[in-house]
């Protein structure tokens, strides 16, 4: 039974953070109808960002704080210009179009990022003592709570924003129909840059919280986080919020079940089986409506 | 047209390959050795340490006269960690470069590619560290004519941690290895075969990837078993995190690696505190002490800085040790002599990091190191003779 609540642990852990990396894809997708490849390599600039606050800036509680708000408004920033350089001058040319731009876009971030830091592992140092927890048979570290206190923290704001602010409410409209919110007076440009920097600043915070729970970072470590929340993504319903956050936390802990309880060499096909089954049984995810397509 | 085409063609072919004859060997006052390893990328600590012991002996040699008056000159490239990379630098070297013969790379599955150029340029290759057991056998089984190195093979410190477990009394062991590489399954298997057959149980056996960073739903499995002893047949970059996840859970078992763990990046990952009865096998260790290896240590920090690691004084050994091959080549040095010296297996060969002749599969005869790590220090090392 102890086993069992560790394995649980040990999923929910990694599970907070593919659900935040993948509520920056579902938001984009949401919005404009775009999978935006380079998302797991903006939670990667996130974990840089992080590692320089860290080392230069402060250390301690404050230090990890300050980390999550630069890291933040570093990648929400980041996030923007991609919008607006790459993105948003194909905004009515086909989707493959956006979604072949989106992974060079994932590319230049990377190689530019082993330009600069080179490519090799860095130890992130914790800011905080990792205390380790102890009870019955259970064990966790302080990081661990600390990842699902401040994702829980995150998706709650993020409910708030989209639910009860105007500028949410313009999200909700602008992904309903565009055309009709530019009707309406809503500034569609506007509203997706802030979808692009709330999607980012989220992921930046799961870099920074990752690199400290795992100590390492490296400027390919974005691409599998990245894969695995845009799966979470697509199992929970592609642009449905609380699909990404039950998407997220569901392909963590099915992944740990599958090392704990069949193999460690299966995880990855298990995830991967998984999606292939939801995309053939019911495509539009497990929070997804069915949409007739409008004739 | 056409005709002006082909002679301005042919004309420039003419112009190239005049171009390449320019610097063809003759100057005769140094001796070219490529060097290949990765600087850069996954392995960049061993690529990096072992450069640098490599520059340091070559430094020295040349200070002391060269090899009968020709000075050594090391032509450096970084393959980057990458097989495909290791392979275009293994090419051109050898058919660019006009060198007697290369070193490196310092990981099997690249040195494997490399050495199947070297054998199809016939410049001989020595690698200092790549330790798995088919890096100098060709795939008909037979030992490469141009590949060699200067390390025991996996199955030798698989074989040597599986006896050193049984003589500490441990009989219950855990496998937790990479099933992305070769090195770590050649291990795997010689730890399971002479764990067996000295009475001794694997009792569980878990996989990971190469990139992976989260270990806990296998450890937390591991941790449900009855174990003594946890081998992690894997490289640095992934044990440390292992390392540190498994204390964490409060696994408390004596940890056994391989020379894969020899890095300061491994105490970095796990955590000072962690790295507490972790054994690993490995080609040297400053923690021994010997009066050649502090020299060794001295020259070393003196040049670089730091200390060095066991990469380095395999790159220092093979340093010296390729000079010493040159050196019995005669005068006419060719990467055909050069060749026929390495082979011999009668030529005894001292270093720091053992002493050794040349096996005839191209692999030395040598004692291993056993290094124990207590509070992320080296506390103790065991010259171990496998039996």
């Amino acid at each position: 039974m102890s086993q069992f609540i560790q394995q649980l642990i040990n999923g929910l852990s990694i599970g907070s953070v593919f659900a935040l990396i993948a509520l920056g894809y579902t938001m984009v997708y949401g919005i404009i109808k775009l999978i935006n490849f380079a998302h797991g390599d903006i939670y990667m600039v996130g974990a840089f960002v992080g590692y320089f606050c860290i080392t230069r800036l402060a250390s301690g509680f404050f230090g990890l704080i300050l980390a999550l708000v630069i890291a933040m408004a570093a990648c929400a920033i980041l996030g923007v210009i991609i919008e607006k350089v790459a993105y948003k001058p194909l905004r009515n040319a086909s989707r493959i179009t956006a979604l072949i731009t989106a992974m060079g876009v994932s590319y230049f971030l990377q190689y530019t990022m082993v330009y600069f830091v080179g490519p090799s592992k860095r130890v992130m140092p914790a800011p905080f003592e990792n205390t380790v927890f102890k009870i019955g048979g259970i064990t966790f570290n302080l990081s661990t709570v600390i990842i699902i206190a401040v994702t829980i923290f995150l998706m709650l704001l993020l409910q708030y924003v989209v639910k009860r602010t105007k500028m949410g409410k313009a999200m909700r409209a602008v992904s309903a129909d565009p055309d009709a919110a530019r009707l309406m007076g809503i500034n569609v440009n506007q509203t997706i840059s802030f979808t692009f920097a709330i999607g980012s600043a989220l992921a930046g915070a799961a870099g920074v919280l990752i690199g400290i729970h795992y100590n390492s970072i490296e400027p390919l470590m974005g691409t599998i986080p990245g894969l695995k929340a845009f799966i979470a993504a697509v199992f929970g319903g592609i642009g449905i919020i609380p699909g990404a956050m039950f998407g997220g936390i569901s392909i963590g802990v099915i992944q740990t079940f599958a090392a704990g309880y069949i193999s460690s060499l299966w995880q990855d096909a298990v995830v991967y089986a998984l999606l292939i089954f939801i995309l053939v049984v019911k495509p539009s995810g497990l929070l997804g409506k069915n949409v007739k397509e409008k004739v | 047209m056409k005709k002006i085409f082909s002679v301005l063609a042919v004309s420039f072919l003419a112009l190239f390959a005049l171009a390449g004859c320019d610097d063809g060997g003759s100057d005769s006052d140094t001796i070219r050795v490529g060097v290949n390893y990765g600087t850069t990328g996954p392995y960049a600590t061993y690529g990096t340490s072992s450069v640098e012991g490599t520059k340091l002996a070559v430094k020295e040699i040349n200070k002391n006269g060269g090899i009968n008056g020709k000075k050594i000159e090391l032509v450096e490239m970084d393959n980057k960690s990458d097989t495909n990379e290791a392979v275009n630098i293994a090419t051109k070297l050898t058919t660019e470069e006009d060198v007697v013969l290369t070193l490196g790379p310092e990981v099997s599955g690249n040195t494997k590619a490399a050495i199947s150029v070297a054998n199809k340029n016939k410049i001989p290759l020595i690698s200092p560290s790549a330790t798995d057991d088919k890096v100098t056998v060709n795939k008909d089984g037979s030992v490469t004519e141009y590949g060699y190195k200067m390390c025991f093979n996996d199955s030798y410190q698989g074989k040597a941690l599986a006896q050193y477990a049984i003589a500490q009394g441990k009989t219950k062991a855990v496998i937790y290895g990479d099933s992305s590489s070769d090195y770590s399954k050649g291990l795997t298997k010689a730890f399971e075969e002479e764990f067996k057959k000295q009475n001794g149980t694997i009792v569980a056996s878990e996989n990971y990837v190469e990139g992976d960073t989260d270990f806990n739903a296998a450890l937390t499995n591991i941790k449900g078993k009855d174990f003594d002893v946890l081998f992690i047949p894997g490289y640095y970059n992934e044990a440390g995190l292992i390392i540190k996840q498994a204390r964490t859970q409060g696994i408390n078992q004596m940890i056994l690696g391989a020379d894969g763990f020899d890095s300061p990046t491994l105490i970095e990952l796990g955590g000072t505190e962690n790295l507490k009865d972790v054994f690993f096998t490995t080609h040297f260790s400053i923690a021994e002490e010997n009066k050649d290896i502090d020299n060794f240590i001295a020259a070393y920090k003196d040049e670089f800085g730091k200390e060095p690691d066991a990469f380095a004084a395999l790159g220092y050994d093979l340093g010296y040790y390729m000079a010493d091959s040159i050196e019995r080549a005669g005068d006419d040095i060719t990467p055909e002599t050069v060749n026929k010296a390495l082979s011999d297996t009668k030529a005894k060969f001292s270093g720091i990091t053992g002493s050794f002749s040349m096996g005839k599969d191209h692999v030395p005869v040598k004692t291993i190191k056993i290094v124990e790590l207590q509070a992320g220090e080296p506390v103790n090392v065991v010259n171990f003779d496998v039996k």
